[in-house]
């Protein structure tokens, strides 16, 4: 099934990562860095995003120990059949549980911003079925779409924070650059939750082309987000001031909406933002979503994972709509963060314990 | 066979759904509000001027026929009376074109704190909508048609916005992101102040408000040396007064100002250093030739203009700091972010600090050019 022509190449290995990555919480990522952290903000942020770059690294190494499976099937392989399927079957909850996430916040901000009489269901189940329709012609259209809109993605969020540089002050930023350290790694578990997504390499590795799955690409793939994340912390800063940050609930749309085209070029900017952070939202949706039926094929050991992808799209929709309001879901995107750090350790454990007992000679490259 | 059929018949379906939107509102049911006036009605209540476009005036040239609406509704707050607009109006309100909200001399004075919520959370109204307080009621603002506009609220926003740049009077950024920043931060601000005229608008000055309530106006000069100390000031005219051998009224047209000011505290005395660098060109002089030597007379020229800079600085800041009791220029900010943890001791009595604040000004004139004639 796997022949050299399925390989995926380097760059669809960093795509796969920064466009799982960067993905709804973009948009109100400035509020939940200052809301946490209060001064320590911008090195919380850029502390989350190395920690995030310590466990994808670790994630990788993991992962070219067991080129040819996904994690599902090594945690068998490594920790023995009921504790490696208990804990298969966790990490497809936790991918599940993401992808309900991602939905339910990115069709909140829309519904509230732009689509007021829209039902949600409605935005929910569009994006979902786009997602099913990807997540069925398997990881080339995933990773190929991921390659494509990538550079838009980066793109439209570096014209944000270009263009925002006028409104820029650095005397608002100055309360940010001496934070106080311990407040800082404080906050941390709440902002890693922001950095969910690296657990793709996990599970793709297989589908990579053997040298490509490398830790320069995995340094990039990280890489971006974080440095871009960072950039957006010192926008919304520099731009409102601390405590008008923190009472926003979308900084970055603020943010658009305050760009000035001299002469009234191009008045409401933020809309064309809006578009391009739609893009961004739906990689990381079906990104998810394929890990999840993926893993999901990989444990019961079948081989086709089409039938699991009709299967589960109700699973995440029902999951979706659990919430009520805005308090829960940021309480849902609290105990999600802690689980990503969870499993995040998990994947150091499993590494220190290959290490140690020298597993490796059982695969070959 | 059957799976095709059943395949083209659901995308047929398809089309049918992605051919329109849940939220579509036609543009000719909009109703584009321009502007926003709010004054006082009788018992607490607010009278909600809403300006609305007539898109027909806006479409092409031809005849000024009138080009906006007026109505006024009064109600309780700011939601209702958006409301309160699908009653009388048949479009749909639409907010998200707003370029003015303005606020009625009476209203400013009892506290415009009760509407600023609904400006903040109104997903539609964009922050860099303009703000301004009217020297009598917010309707004649947005009543009168200026001639050579299709709105006043248009021209206000443009005057603010773009004009401020280059004339040193207008006071430049009064938003809704400025109001927002500084709500926050229960720091006091200054508003643009408009006057309507018969058929035209004009802005003048600023209008002081302390805890959001308005207390007094700024005049043209004093907008000019409170744009000093803030810093946001680029380009303007200035002029100075001197004793008519030396050359009477003397206009200057500085094109590049840089202005900074650092706020040093030193023992629990706080001084407000504002370095001032000024270039210019000499636009007009009531007796030229006072002096024989050029270069003495621009020397003395521009010894005149920093006096005179100075004075405007000092009145500004004298008018904000002990007549009003008010800092309305943004020192609050500097020193949070300059002095952070002596904000988070001493924040709360920014209001007795602040009196006790002292102004060191350098200011340093230029004149480069003199025109086409000999000065």
């Amino acid at each position: 099934m796997l022949n050299k022509h399925d390989r995926l190449g380097g760059i669809q290995y960093i795509a796969l990562i920064s466009s799982t990555i960067m993905g709804v919480i973009a948009i109100s990522l400035p509020n939940i860095a200052i809301e946490s952290a209060h001064e320590g903000a911008l090195l919380s942020t850029l502390m989350a995003g190395i920690l995030a770059t310590i466990f994808a690294v670790i994630m990788n190494i993991l992962g070219n120990l067991f080129p040819k499976k996904t994690i599902v099937e090594y945690l068998v392989t490594l920790l023995g059949k009921s504790l490696g399927k208990l804990l298969g079957l966790i990490l497809i909850i936790y991918f599940l549980s993401t992808t309900a996430l991602i939905l339910r916040v990115f069709s909140d901000a829309l519904k509230g911003l732009l689509l007021l009489n829209t039902p949600l269901e409605v935005i929910m189940i569009s994006m979902l079925l786009t997602a099913v329709y990807l997540c069925l012609n398997g990881i080339n259209g995933i990773a190929k779409l991921s390659e494509l809109f990538l550079p838009i993605i980066i793109l439209s969020i570096l014209l944000l924070i270009g263009l925002s540089s006028s409104n820029f002050s650095f005397v608002r930023l100055r309360p940010v650059l001496l934070p106080s350290l311990w407040q800082s790694i404080k906050s941390i578990p709440n902002l890693s939750s922001a950095f969910l997504g690296y657990e793709i390499i996990l599970m793709v590795t297989p589908f990579i082309a053997r040298k490509k799955a490398n830790i320069p690409n995995t340094l990039i793939g990280i890489g971006i987000p974080t440095v871009i994340y960072t950039l957006l912390v010192i926008m919304a800063i520099g731009a409102f001031g601390l405590k008008p940050t923190q009472q926003m609930n979308y900084p970055t749309i603020t943010l658009a909406r305050k760009i000035n085209f001299p002469g009234a070029f191009a008045e409401r900017f933020d809309i064309f933002f809006v578009l391009l952070w739609i893009l961004a939202a739906f990689t990381s949706v079906a990104n998810f979503f394929y890990m999840a039926s993926l893993s999901l094929v990989r444990l019961v050991t079948l081989r086709n994972y089409q039938p699991f992808v009709y299967f589960l799209a109700p699973i995440v929709y029902m999951l979706a709509i659990l919430p009520q309001d805005l308090p829960e879901i940021k309480m849902v995107n609290t105990y999600i963060g802690y689980l990503g750090l969870s499993i995040s350790i998990l994947a150091a454990v499993l590494l220190i314990l290959v290490l140690i007992s020298g597993k490796k000679e059982h695969e070959n490259g | 066979m059957v799976k095709k059929w059943i395949l083209i018949s659901l995308m047929s379906l398809y089309i049918i759904f992605t051919a329109g939107c849940w939220d579509r509102v036609e543009i000719e049911k909009n109703a584009f509000i321009l502007g926003l006036g709010i004054d006082s009605g009788k018992d607490d209540n607010l009278v909600i001027t809403y300006q609305v476009a007539l898109l027909e005036a806006f479409k092409g040239e031809g005849e000024k026929e009138k080009s906006t609406q007026q109505i006024s509704i009064e109600s309780d707050s700011l939601s209702e009376a958006t409301n309160t607009l699908l009653r009388r109006f048949g479009n749909t309100p639409n907010l998200s074109h707003c370029k003015l909200v303005v606020f009625g001399e009476e209203y400013a004075r009892k506290g415009i704190k009760d509407s600023l919520d609904y400006l903040f959370r109104e997903p539609n109204l964009r922050r860099i909508t303009s703000v301004c307080v009217a020297k009598g009621q917010a309707k004649e603002i947005l009543d009168s048609e200026p001639q050579m506009a299709p709105s006043s609220a248009m021209v206000i926003d443009q005057i603010i916005t773009q004009n401020s740049t280059n004339n040193s009077g207008i006071f430049p950024f009064t938003d809704i992101g400025y109001l927002h920043r500084n709500f926050i931060r229960k720091s006091d601000i200054a508003l643009v102040g408009v006057k309507a005229g018969k058929d035209n608008v004009e802005v003048l000055g600023a209008g002081i408000f302390k805890d959001y309530k308005l207390v007094g106006w700024f005049n043209d000069r004093e907008v000019t040396g409170q744009r000093f100390i803030l810093g946001e000031i680029h380009r303007g005219l200035l002029t100075a007064d001197l004793p008519d051998e030396m050359g009477g009224r003397l206009t200057l047209n500085a094109y590049n100002i840089s202005a900074h000011t650092i706020p040093k505290i030193t023992d629990r005395n706080i001084k407000i250093k504002t370095k001032v660098l000024v270039e210019g060109d000499i636009n007009e002089v009531t007796n030229p030739d006072p002096l024989t030597d050029t270069k003495a007379t621009l020397e003395y020229w521009g010894k005149a203009m920093e006096d005179d800079i100075r004075d405007a600085i000092e009145t500004a800041f004298k008018k904000g700091r002990d007549t009003f009791g008010v800092d309305c220029f943004e020192i609050d900010e500097k020193i949070e972010g300059y002095y952070p943890k002596f904000w988070n001791n001493h924040g709360k009595e920014w209001d007795e600090l602040f009196k006790t604040m002292d102004l060191d000004l350098d200011i340093q004139v230029k004149i480069r050019r003199v025109g086409l004639i000999e000065p």
